[in-house]
C-alpha cells in the first residue's frame, strides 16, 4: 500500500511538471493574456487614482 | 423519446425542439418589444434634457423616465435572460425540455407578461411615475406594485422550471458533471431566488398594504435596504448570462477551446457568494446605516470584483490560446486570428471591451467616502449604460444573431450578419459618446433623474448644457441602433430555412484541456446556499437589526406628480 | 483545481490592488475623518418644523468659524433658502425631510447626501474656497424635482 501510495504522488507530480512545461512552451504562452489583463488592471488603477484625487481636492 | 435519444451532447447538430423553440422565441419577442418602447422613452429623455423639444402636456419627464427604467432594466433583461437559459438548458441537458419543465416555462412567461402590461398602463396612465427603483414615500398605485409581483412571481416559476431540468439531467446521468451551460444557468436562477426575496418582502409586506391604506406608514429605511438587498445582485442577474455566452459560446465562435471549466464554475460561485451582501454601497449616502457596516459591504463589493478579474483572464486566455494554435506568434498576434467579421463574436467582444471602463467605474462608485463625487450625479447614469445598456445588451444582442435561426431552424445570412456588425458599431458609437458625455458631466455635479433646467442659470449648469447637447444627439444614434436591432430581429425570424448544414449553430464549447477533470465539489449547491446565508446574516443582521429594533418614524403616502 | 501560473499572478496583483484601495478607503474614513455621510438620529417626519433642532432652521455658531447647520429638504425647495457661510468654516450639516426623499448636493463639494424622512443626516464639511455654490436636488422627488435647488454663499 505505501509503494502504491508513493507511486500516485510521484505520478501527479510528473503530470504538474509536464504542464508547467507545456504552459511555458511558446505555443502555449499566455503573455499576451497576462500584458492585456495587467493593462486592464492599469486602467482601474488610473482611473481609481484620478477619481480620488478630485475627491480629496474638493 | 427513448432514454438515450435524451442523452444527446452537447455539441450535437440536431434540430432545437420545436416546441421548447416556440418558448424561447416569445421571450424574446416580449425582450425586444420593451427594447423598442423603452428605446423611444430613451430618445425622448435625451431630446428633453437636451434642451431640444418640449414633452407635450399628455407625457411627463419622470413617467416616460420611469418607462424607460422599467421597461429596460427589468423587462428586457429578464425575459431575455429566461429566454436563452432555457434554450441552453434544452440543448445542453437532455435536447428537449421535460414536460413539466416546459410548462413551468411557459407559465412563468404568461404571468410575467401579464405583470408587464398592467406595469405599463399603469406607468402611461402616470400612476406610477416613480422610477424604476419606487423608493418610499412616494406611492403609486397598488396595482402598479402588484404588476412587479407577478413579474418577479412569474420569473420565480421559470427558475423552478430551470431546477427541474437540471435534476433531471443529473438523476438520468449519474456520476456525471454537469454541462457547462446547465451549471451556469442553475447559478444565475438560485442567485435570482435569493435576491428576489428582499424585495418580495418590501413590496408585498410593506409597498402593497401601504399603498392600499391597510397600514398607515412605511419605514423608509427598511423598504431602502430590502430593495438594495435586491438591487444589487440583480445586476449579477444580467451579468452572468453574459457571461454563459462568453464562457460556453464565445470560444466555439472563434474556433477555440474553453480556457479552463472549473475556474468558469468557480467564479459563478464566487458570483452566488458575494452579489449579495454588498447592497449598501447603494445607499453610502444615507442616514441610518453605521459607517462601519457601509465600509464592511465595501470590502464585500471590492471582492466580488475578483470572479470579474477572473473572466477578464480567461477571454484574453481563450483568444491567445486559439490565436497561438492557428499560428499566431508574438505578444498581439493573436488579435488578428479572430473573426472580427462575425456578429456572433464583434458584438459581445465589443461588449467585453466596454466592461474595462464599466468595471472601473464601478470599483470608483462603491469606494465608501468617494461615492459622494457620483451619488446621483450622471457618472452613475454613464456607468449602467456602459455596463448592462452595452456590455450585456451587445451580449445578448450578438447572442439572439445565432439563437433565433438555430431555434427556428434557420441561417444567419452574411447580409443579417452585415447589418449586425453595422448595428453593433452604432450602438458602440452612440453608447461612447453617451457615457463619456455622462461619466464627465456627472463627475462635474450633472444631476441624474432630472428633467431639463438651468438651475436659474447658475454657472455650474451652463457648464453642463453642452454635454447634454452630445448625449441628445448620441441618444438619437442609439435609436438608430434600436430600430435597426428591431428589424435585424425580424430579419432573423424570416430568415430561410437551412439544413443540416446550413442552420444557424448553437455553439457550445469544448474543455481546452479534456484531461482536467472538474471538482465535484463546486456542485455541492446545499453549500454554496449555507454559505451564502451565513454571509448575508454577518453583513445585515446587526444594521438591519438595529432598523428593526430602534425603527425611525413611519411616512404616509405621498404623490407629488 | 489547477489554475494557471499567470493567472495566479493577476489575481494577487489585482487583490492586491483591490486591498491599497481599501486601505486607503479606510484610513481616510476612520482615521482622518473622511466618513460618508451618516446619522444616528431620528425624527417624525410630520413634526419636523417643530422639533429640535429643525424649528430654527440655519447657521448656528459652536465655535471660532464652526457652526451646525440645520436645513431641511422639501417638495420643493430648502429652508433656509440662501445661506451665507464665512470663509474657512467648518459647517455640521443636519438635514432631514417632511416629505419624501430628497437629494442635498453642493456642486463642487463633496457634500452629498440622502435627506430621509423620518431620519437626521450629518456631514461635515470645511468651505475654504469662496463661491456662490449651487446647492440641488439629485433625488427624484415628485414634479418639480428639477426646480429644488438653492445657492450657499461662502465669504
Amino acid at each position: 500500500m505505501q509503494t502504491a501510495k508513493l507511486t500516485v504522488k510521484s505520478e501527479e507530480r510528473v503530470s504538474r511538471m509536464s504542464r508547467d512545461r507545456v504552459e511555458k512552451d511558446k505555443n502555449h504562452s499566455l503573455k499576451g493574456t497576462l500584458t492585456s489583463v495587467l493593462l486592464l488592471g492599469g486602467f482601474i488603477a488610473l482611473s481609481w487614482l484620478g477619481v480620488y484625487m478630485v475627491f480629496i481636492n474638493r | 423519446m427513448t432514454a438515450t435519444a435524451i442523452q444527446a451532447s452537447a455539441a450535437d447538430n440536431r434540430p432545437f425542439d420545436a416546441k421548447d423553440g416556440k418558448l424561447v422565441i416569445a421571450h424574446l419577442l416580449v425582450a425586444f418589444t420593451a427594447l423598442l418602447i423603452g428605446g423611444i422613452a430613451g430618445l425622448l429623455q435625451g431630446l428633453v434634457r437636451g434642451g431640444v423639444i418640449e414633452l407635450p402636456s399628455e407625457l411627463g419627464y419622470y413617467q416616460i423616465l420611469t418607462a424607460h427604467g422599467v421597461l429596460m432594466a427589468l423587462i428586457f433583461t429578464t425575459f431575455f435572460i429566461i429566454g436563452f437559459l432555457y434554450a441552453g438548458i434544452s440543448k445542453t441537458m437532455g435536447g428537449k425540455l421535460i414536460g413539466v419543465v416546459n410548462r413551468m416555462g411557459w407559465a412563468g412567461f404568461v404571468l410575467m407578461t401579464i405583470g408587464t402590461i398592467l406595469g405599463t398602463i399603469m406607468i402611461l396612465a402616470n400612476e406610477a411615475t416613480v422610477l424604476y427603483t419606487f423608493y418610499a414615500p412616494l406611492k403609486a398605485n397598488p396595482f402598479f406594485y402588484i404588476a412587479l409581483v407577478f413579474v418577479v412571481v412569474g420569473s420565480w416559476l421559470a427558475g423552478f422550471g430551470i431546477f427541474t431540468q437540471y435534476r433531471y439531467w443529473r438523476k438520468t446521468n449519474k456520476g456525471k458533471i454537469s454541462p457547462l451551460f446547465g451549471f451556469m444557468a442553475v447559478s444565475t436562477m438560485l442567485l435570482w431566488q435569493i435576491a428576489t426575496i428582499g424585495v418580495a418582502i418590501t413590496v408585498l409586506f410593506q409597498f402593497i398594504p401601504w399603498s392600499f391604506g391597510w397600514v398607515e406608514k412605511i419605514n423608509v429605511m427598511i423598504s431602502r435596504t430590502l430593495f438594495w438587498y435586491f438591487g444589487h445582485p440583480l445586476v449579477y442577474f444580467w451579468l452572468m448570462p453574459a457571461y454563459i455566452a462568453w464562457y460556453v459560446c464565445i470560444p466555439k465562435i472563434i474556433g477555440g477551446k474553453l480556457f479552463s471549466d472549473s475556474m468558469a464554475r468557480m467564479a459563478f460561485v464566487l458570483f452566488i457568494l458575494l452579489s449579495v451582501p454588498v447592497g449598501f454601497h447603494h445607499q453610502l449616502m444615507e442616514p441610518g446605516i453605521a459607517p462601519i457596516w457601509k465600509y464592511i459591504q465595501v470590502i464585500l463589493t471590492f471582492m466580488v470584483v475578483v470572479p470579474s478579474l477572473m473572466t477578464a483572464f480567461a477571454m484574453f486566455a481563450t483568444f491567445e490560446q486559439t490565436g497561438r494554435a492557428k499560428g499566431a506568434r508574438g505578444l498581439f498576434g493573436w488579435l488578428k486570428k479572430l473573426p472580427w467579421g462575425d456578429v456572433r463574436f464583434f458584438a459581445p467582444f465589443a461588449g467585453m471591451l466596454v466592461f474595462i471602463p464599466a468595471g472601473a467605474g464601478g470599483i470608483i462608485n462603491a469606494s465608501n467616502q468617494m461615492n459622494a463625487l457620483v451619488h446621483n450625479t450622471l457618472w452613475v447614469t454613464g456607468h449602467f449604460h456602459l455596463t448592462v445598456a452595452t456590455t450585456v445588451a451587445l451580449t445578448f444582442f450578438g447572442v439572439a444573431y445565432w439563437l433565433i435561426p438555430h431555434v427556428l431552424g434557420r441561417q444567419l445570412t452574411p447580409k443579417v450578419n452585415k447589418l449586425g456588425i453595422i448595428q453593433t458599431i452604432i450602438w458602440l458609437i452612440g453608447m461612447l459618446f453617451m457615457s463619456a458625455a455622462m461619466h464627465t458631466s456627472g463627475i462635474m455635479g450633472a444631476p441624474r433623474r432630472t428633467a431639463f433646467t438651468t438651475y436659474g442659470d447658475h454657472p455650474d449648469s451652463v457648464l453642463w448644457m453642452p454635454y447634454y447637447v452630445v448625449m441628445a444627439i448620441s441618444g438619437t444614434i442609439l435609436f438608430i441602433g434600436v430600430i435597426l436591432m428591431c428589424y435585424n430581429i425580424i430579419a432573423l425570424m424570416r430568415a430561410p430555412k437551412g439544413d443540416a448544414n446550413t442552420v444557424a449553430e448553437f455553439p457550445i464549447a469544448e474543455k481546452a484541456d479534456a484531461a482536467e477533470p472538474t471538482p465535484r465539489w463546486l456542485e455541492r449547491w446545499g453549500v454554496w446556499v449555507g454559505l451564502v446565508i451565513v454571509v448575508v446574516l454577518f453583513a445585515y443582521s446587526i444594521p438591519f437589526g438595529d432598523m428593526l429594533i430602534n425603527p425611525a418614524p413611519g411616512s404616509k403616502p405621498w404623490v407629488t406628480w | 483545481m489547477h489554475i494557471h501560473r499567470l493567472e495566479k499572478v493577476w489575481l494577487i496583483i489585482g487583490v492586491v490592488m483591490l486591498f491599497i484601495f481599501l486601505g486607503v478607503l479606510g484610513i481616510g474614513a476612520f482615521a482622518m475623518g473622511m466618513q460618508p455621510p451618516t446619522g444616528d438620529h431620528t425624527i417624525d417626519p410630520e413634526k419636523v418644523s417643530e422639533t429640535y433642532p429643525f424649528n430654527n432652521p440655519g447657521l448656528e455658531q459652536i465655535g471660532d468659524n464652526e457652526y451646525n447647520a440645520y436645513m431641511i429638504a422639501y417638495a420643493f425647495g430648502f429652508t433656509p433658502a440662501k445661506m451665507e457661510i464665512p470663509l474657512g468654516a467648518k459647517v455640521h450639516f443636519q438635514v432631514t425631510s417632511p416629505d419624501v426623499i430628497h437629494g442635498f448636493q453642493i456642486t463642487g463639494t463633496t457634500v452629498n447626501l440622502m435627506a430621509v424622512p423620518g431620519e437626521v443626516n450629518h456631514y461635515t464639511y470645511t468651505f475654504d474656497k469662496p463661491g456662490e455654490y449651487l446647492v440641488l436636488c439629485n433625488e427624484y422627488c415628485g414634479a418639480g424635482h428639477e426646480y429644488m435647488a438653492t445657492t450657499i454663499i461662502v465669504k
